[in-house]
């Protein structure tokens, strides 16, 4: 296959893995205040992406995908607020450990980077119409 | 004779493909970066593909090797950064441009010689 067509391959497994990648930020912040159903109990934890890229096996074209999505397992919050339903018997509640400056800055990266999976796309686009062009 | 009009059409296609090939480089950079220690890749410099290619027949497709240069490097041994690799994608867009209105001007210049029909 051309290397043309490759780009856009690429370039779109690019886009593709930034996606899930806002998705997951998305499941964060909507989640950051979910606490424990019970008391004592563990709140939402945060989750983390990871890419690995991987060779497309149709058309040969190197391609990034999301590999597993994995849970980050540094502290909780502690609050004290004993009339809360799931507070523990000294009156704490565990709060999820997702920070929202840190999901906001990722939101940023994974836009940036798929604007620029998209440029690439563009680019490749007006490459092949210079190709195309030389015909008429 | 003049001959400069059948090697720009030997010459042209070769550039092209390099380009093209030096593009998807870019454009896997671009999509591994973010994967974890991925290391920035390059084709080889257009000399050393030209002497690889042979004047007739197919064209090989430029070998790609890891970048021997790079603005910076993330935690994770990542070196690519996006900046950089847009820069070199709008210059090989450039200069495929280039070339593909020379291999043009070739071609109108075998075109105002053999006359029209």
């Amino acid at each position: 296959m051309d290397p043309l067509s490759l780009i856009s391959k690429t370039a779109a497994s690019g886009m593709r893995a930034q996606g899930e990648r806002l998705r997951v930020v998305s499941e964060n912040v909507a989640n950051a205040n979910s606490t424990s159903s019970k008391p004592g109990g563990d709140p939402y934890q945060r989750k983390i992406v990871n890419f690995e890229n991987s060779v497309d096996p149709t058309t040969g074209a190197a391609i990034v995908q999301l590999g597993e999505v994995e849970a980050d397992t540094s502290n909780f919050v502690l609050r004290f607020d004993p009339s809360h339903p799931s507070a523990d018997e000294n009156g704490y509640i565990k709060l999820p450990n997702v920070n929202p400056l840190i999901e906001m800055s990722n939101m940023r990266e994974a836009a940036r980077s798929y604007e620029a999976n998209l440029s690439m796309m563009e680019n490749a686009r007006s490459m092949r119409r210079l190709l195309v062009d030389l015909l008429s | 004779m003049n001959t400069e009009p059948t090697s720009l059409f030997d010459l042209a296609p070769k550039r092209l493909q390099w380009l093209a090939t030096r593009q998807k480089a870019v454009s896997e950079n671009i999509a591994n970066s973010d994967v974890a220690s991925y290391r920035a890749k390059e084709v080889e410099s257009f000399a050393s593909y030209l002497d690889k290619a042979p004047s007739t027949g197919g064209l090989p497709e430029a070998s790609v090797r890891d970048a021997k240069v790079s603005w910076s490097e993330d935690l994770t041994g990542n070196n690519v950064v996006l900046e950089e690799q847009l820069m070199e994608a709008s210059s090989a867009a450039g200069q495929f441009r280039i070339a593909a209105s020379l291999y043009r001007k070739a071609y109108d210049m075998l075109h105002a010689v053999a006359g029209r029909r």
